[in-house]
């Protein structure tokens, strides 16, 4: 058992906050070496120092016994360690195979020479037969993308990839597929370093676990000697997390929100009501609809069909109508879509609701900064004040940010677009711990998920979605299975629907 | 990051990239007044030349306090040069066949928000670049002047035009105009609701729009406020010299985006200040008045300005990288 990496009391400070605090471990060649953390641990941090994009304050790394320290990403890419971040980085407008070759094109005197390297289309058809090198990369779905990038750095011959969480944007297939090629990669002797939140996968995939919290090494351990996932939360935390379905008093009397045959572009006659009280959620894989139905409701997309609102018919395309019929929405995309990073706390907080911090459109910057911090305190932002950009909280203090401004809209029906995507184990909690609450104050809300775990633990009622339809209303009790959600979610038939 | 934000919580530093931004190109200008002051202690300091550099000043800090709104909400406007002249042309044309001046002004400014408008709305309605459709606003503006003007300059206007450029109680009316457009731009910047949603569809739009912001309001209101200023500033100018000239602001659209980004606000929207572009358009205008003092060439002067605003736009990324609150 070699080691390829040899990590020594690595620190890492920024503007005198230590982000990583004297972490040693090691990663054994051929291995698949998960990093686990709450956000904030510390993983990023490790990452960006182990592929240049930050120097390391203290400490030393050993990459094949020798000292490490690489001067950027295409450093460390030349020298055998490739990374697939978060977001890709595939260029969209160019094709497979030129996105393949992007840096390192055979070049006469600067000008591109036709003849390329054919081992890199040989690994690109090994991992996935149906990519066409010819093909627009435009065209391809996220799962594809992930393919291209890592035949890039198998291209590349590196020794070590390292995965930020490839699977947030995967269907359950694309993620199985994914698996079986870091079993490959694995048995060909390339080391796999893992990032992600799904502990699920931590314990389906690992060798060899890492836990950070805080910046701090927590452990290092094998995967056989970690029993269950509770055992990992407990280490990531320090505290045990309950996850449990609590039952909401749904009014049945009182419909809040009701849908008819509404469709458009990507909904399929979707019909449903919302009562008051209730927690509804839908579940369904990335492209089923969820967003789409919760960007109709709000009034963000176009449809044919009815939609009601406490028995009166909305006006569709308008959010600032829908959102003065109470009703708000937390996107799906927290970063593009639910906050302006640039800005402080103090002014995304009033952003659907500036009635709450105005009077004849002056703005009361006082009244802001107490609006805001009545927020930062009832849903727990750890900021340094209200006026902290909100690009440099974590993803799950972003997420609060956006749940504080739907908030402010005094909405009476919440939709919340994959609420916890992202976000540590911690942060989760008390998001739904928000959610609940909201709802015992007679307010509704609707939860879509591509987590089923997270609509289990969450809704009163679970709608199953399947390409655009809702196939299956389920009442969230004992007799649940979540196989047979599954295999209502993948295109199989429904029993009783 | 939780825990790092829980400790830092503990200093109590108040300050903001813009306070920042703000004090940092203050102070830079306060050096270069007391390099002038080195330079020409009998000149420079005088009321005379202090009033000079104000009035001098006063068409682009006019102007540039609405486009410095346009640049927070994300866009540009290349087209105030352009309806400068046009408005300035038909105040020309106007006044000199007889229409009333009160009339004038507002028929003129009229004119000047109806442009904004339309160049806002179509930059909205149809979510196209502000750059080429402000672009295409300054020609068609320009090309408007030209005719009305005959390709030259509107004479025989009546002498009564005069007190809008005038004096009052000793200062050009010029300098106290730029002064109240700062104030009130400032107001609208920092306190109103607009304001934050110029900030906000600047910083992202697509969370602007979700949120209930109606982007397409503010992007057109903040070219109806440009229009409104470029306008303005072509009938003072107008008044001034008693000429309706249609060359008037050759390079007013870039003295405006130079003045705003040198006071920090940055070029893609969500950050800067009214203020900050106040500054920045006397530090631009000191430092000409420096270099005529020297007897540079404006050859000289256009070099020195250019790596001016090289340096203000890495300062401004240096300010940002390290401000971070």
């Amino acid at each position: 058992m070699e080691n390829i990496l040899e990590i020594r009391n690595v620190s890492k400070q920024f503007a005198g906050v230590k982000a990583l605090d004297d972490v040693s471990f090691d990663v054994i060649k051929g291995s698949c070496h998960c990093l686990v953390g709450e956000n904030g641990a510390g993983k990023s941090t490790l990452i960006k120092i182990l592929t240049g994009a930050h120097p390391k304050t203290s400490g030393s790394v050993k990459y094949e016994g020798r000292d490490w320290n690489p001067s950027g990403t295409r450093d460390a890419m030349h020298n055998g360690i490739g990374c697939l971040f978060q977001e890709l980085n595939v260029v969209e407008k160019l094709k497979v195979e030129e996105n393949i070759v992007l840096g390192m094109e055979k070049t006469a005197f600067g000008i591109i020479r036709k003849e390329q390297n054919p081992k890199v289309f040989e690994m690109l058809k090994r991992l996935d037969a149906s990519i066409k090198p010819s093909q627009y990369i435009e065209e391809l779905s996220v799962a594809k993308r992930q393919i291209v990038e890592m035949a890039k750095a198998l291209a590349m011959e590196s020794k070590i990839i390292i995965m930020d969480e490839p699977t947030s944007a995967l269907t359950a297939e694309e993620t199985r597929r994914l698996f079986d090629i870091i079993a490959e990669l694995k048995s060909a002797g390339i080391t796999i370093i893992y990032i992600t939140h799904r502990l699920e996968e931590v314990m389906d995939l690992a060798d060899y676990i890492t836990v950070l919290r805080d910046g701090r090494h927590i452990a290092t351990q094998p995967r056989r000697e970690i029993r269950s996932r509770q055992d990992l939360i407990q280490m990531m935390t320090g505290k045990i997390i309950v996850e449990g379905y609590v039952p909401n008093s749904v009014n049945k009397e009182v419909k809040l929100i009701e849908l008819k045959d509404v469709t458009n572009g990507k909904l399929k006659d979707v019909s449903f009501s919302l009562y008051q009280g209730e927690i509804l959620g839908f579940y369904g894989l990335i492209g089923a609809g969820k967003s789409e139905i919760a960007r109709a409701i709000f009034g963000a997309d176009k449809y044919s069909g009815k939609i009601f609102v406490e028995g009166r018919e909305l006006k569709p395309g308008s959010t600032l109508n829908t959102i003065g019929k109470g009703i708000a929405m937390a996107p799906e995309e927290r970063r593009t879509q639910g906050v302006c990073t640039m800005l402080p706390i103090a002014s995304n907080i009033p952003m659907m609701n500036y009635g709450s911090v105005s009077k004849w459109g002056i703005r009361n910057s006082g009244l802001q900064s107490a609006v805001s911090k009545k927020y930062i305190d009832a849903i727990g932002i750890a900021c340094r004040n209200e006026q902290q950009s909100v690009a440099y909280l974590s993803g799950g203090n972003q997420q609060k940010v956006v749940l504080g401004k739907c908030l402010n809209a005094g909405p009476r029906v919440l939709l919340l677009d994959e609420p916890t995507r992202g976000v540590d184990v911690g942060a989760k909690q008390e998001i739904y711990h928000i959610i609940r609450e909201l709802v015992r104050g007679g307010r509704s809300a609707i939860v879509f998920s591509s987590e089923l775990p997270e609509i289990l633990g969450l809704a009163d009622r679970i709608g199953l979605l399947f390409e655009g339809e809702i196939v299956e209303f389920l009442e969230n009790d004992a007799a649940l299975d979540s196989g047979y959600i599954m295999n209502i979610v993948t295109g199989g038939a429904a029993v009783n629907g | 990051m939780d825990n790092q934000a829980a400790v830092a919580g503990k200093r109590a530093v108040r300050f903001t990239a813009d306070g920042v931004q703000n004090i940092t190109i203050f102070a830079i200008f306060l050096a270069v007044c007391a390099v002038g002051y080195l330079f020409e202690p009998e000149l420079f300091m005088t009321n005379e030349n202090i009033i000079n550099i104000f009035v001098s000043s006063s068409s682009v800090i006019m102007v540039a306090a609405p486009v410095t709104l346009v640049l927070i909400s994300g866009n540009l406007d290349l087209s105030v040069g352009g309806v400068g002249a046009m408005c300035a042309v038909l105040f020309g044309l106007m006044t000199h066949y007889g229409i009333s001046i009160p009339l004038a002004v507002l028929l003129s400014i009229l004119c000047g928000a109806a442009s904004g408008f339309i160049c806002g709305l179509s930059i909205s309605a149809f979510a196209l670049p502000s750059f080429i459709i402000s672009l295409a606003f300054k020609y068609i503006g320009r090309g408007i002047a030209l005719i009305g003007a005959r390709g030259a300059v509107v004479f025989g206007i009546p002498y009564e035009i005069a007190p809008i450029g005038g004096s009052f109680l000793g200062f050009p009316l010029p300098m106290l105009y730029a002064i109240a457009a700062t104030l009130v731009f400032m107001f609208i910047q920092a306190k109103t609701v607009f304001g934050s949603k110029c900030y906000a569809t600047g910083a992202n739009m697509e969370a602007a729009k979700l949120s209930g912001i109606s982007e397409k309001l503010v992007i057109t209101g903040v070219f109806t406020l440009s229009g409104v200023m470029a306008a303005f500033a072509g009938i003072v100018l107008t008044s001034r010299v008693i000429a309706a000239d249609s060359g008037i602001f050759p390079s007013l659209e870039s003295d405006c985006i130079i003045a705003a980004v040198l006071g920090g606000t940055d070029i893609n929207g969500g950050r800067g200040t009214v203020f900050g572009m106040f500054i920045g358009a006397l530090f631009i205008t000191v430092l000409t008045n420096i270099m005529n003092m020297q007897g540079l060439t404006v050859y000289v002067q256009n070099v020195v300005k250019g790596s001016v605003l090289i340096l203000a736009i890495v300062l401004n990324g240096v300010i940002r990288e390290r401000v971070r609150v």
